[in-house]
């Protein structure tokens, strides 16, 4: 690839990064239609760079908001295990199931979740004494106080995990900007932490999808590298202006931002912008 | 001695695999703390995703 293009790369890359950092995404839904439709690569090696580009997101990100104490590492984990069971039998039902009808269901998964985001208040620090086994505790970095929150409806939060890990694995879209809201709305927990965790999360999810591309020889050497040196740079930026806004506001960025995925999904669905064609 | 291609062959290996070194981190820290039902969680955490690729490996 030409140096240039490969500058222009990276910079994409950074600012997927930021998105992704700040807002618990993965980054697909930039890194995709952007090397297919705008540096016209193949499908499946657009699919590889995308999948390097997450783990370098999560890694840039997660290793901050761990030590901040904002990631929370139990439930990322427990979650991340029905959503990896959700993606194994996704990839199999992949073979069956129309990805035009997936799309459209998924765009509408992320127009409600826009609307939610806006249409719910952030909820307050639950006291003490209302605290059960799935309550944590975490530290806003914007004002250092420390807050109490109580994981709710985990079972059904975890269901629809697995649901969201198959529908991420038909897709090829979807690991954070289905948790994120999936976890603040459902699952109430706050939302810095919701992204936090996300971005803990989307790691393990892409893992073993870019082991298996890796393994293909399916990743293009200049290609990954730029993404990864890009997202990565992104996502320790992103970090660190996340301690800089507050909830509400993140919320209304996030309904933005999912709105924009509804919409690039709808198009990808409706054939307008086709990645890979 | 790598040359670049292979150091960014290898920089890239060593990124994808530092979500699994997360996870070892995580489950070292549960076992530090005495909290062993999470840690247990972190175990059948392992056992799927390995399951995971056991079971694409076959598909492919």
């Amino acid at each position: 690839m030409e140096p240039l293009l490969l500058c222009a790369l990276i910079l994409i890359s950074v600012g997927a990064g930021i998105v992704g950092a700040l807002f618990g995404l993965g980054g697909g839904i930039v890194f995709i239609p952007v090397l297919t439709v705008m540096f016209g690569m193949e499908m499946t090696e657009a699919t590889a760079a995308s999948l390097i580009g997450i783990v370098a997101v999560s890694t840039g990100s997660a290793y901050g908001y761990v030590r901040q104490g904002q990631s929370n590492v139990r439930l990322g984990m427990l979650m991340e295990v029905t959503t990896s069971i959700g993606a194994i039998a996704g990839a199999s039902l992949a073979l069956y199931l129309e990805n035009t009808v997936l799309l459209i269901l998924f765009s509408a998964v992320m127009a409600y979740s826009g609307f939610k985001m806006v249409a719910s208040p952030e909820r307050r620090s639950i006291p003490e004494n209302e605290q059960t086994d799935m309550s944590f505790e975490y530290r806003d970095p914007l004002d250092r106080t420390k807050r109490w929150y109580a994981v709710r409806n985990l079972r059904s939060g975890l269901a629809l995990c697995t649901a969201a890990g198959a529908m991420s694995s038909m897709t090829g879209v979807g690991g954070g900007a289905v948790k994120v809201p999936l976890m603040n709305i459902h699952m109430h927990v706050p939302i810095k932490v919701a992204s936090a965790t996300s971005n803990y999360m989307i790691g393990i999810t892409a893992f073993s999808g870019a082991l298996i591309y890796f393994l293909n020889g399916s990743v293009v050497l200049d290609v990954a590298g730029a993404v990864a040196v890009g997202a990565f740079s992104g996502a320790v930026a992103g970090r660190a202006v996340s301690t800089r806004i507050g909830a509400s506001s993140l919320k209304r960025y996030m309904s933005v931002v999912f709105f924009c995925v509804a919409t690039v999904t709808l198009l990808e669905a409706g054939g307008i912008l086709r990645p890979g064609s | 001695m790598l040359d670049y291609d292979g150091l960014l062959w290898l920089g890239i290996i060593t990124l994808i695999f530092t979500p699994m070194a997360s996870i070892v981190a995580s489950e070292a820290c549960l076992w530090q703390e005495g909290d062993r039902k999470w840690f247990a969680v972190g175990i059948v955490l392992i056992i799927v995703i390995v399951t995971g690729l056991a079971v694409t490996a076959l598909l492919l």
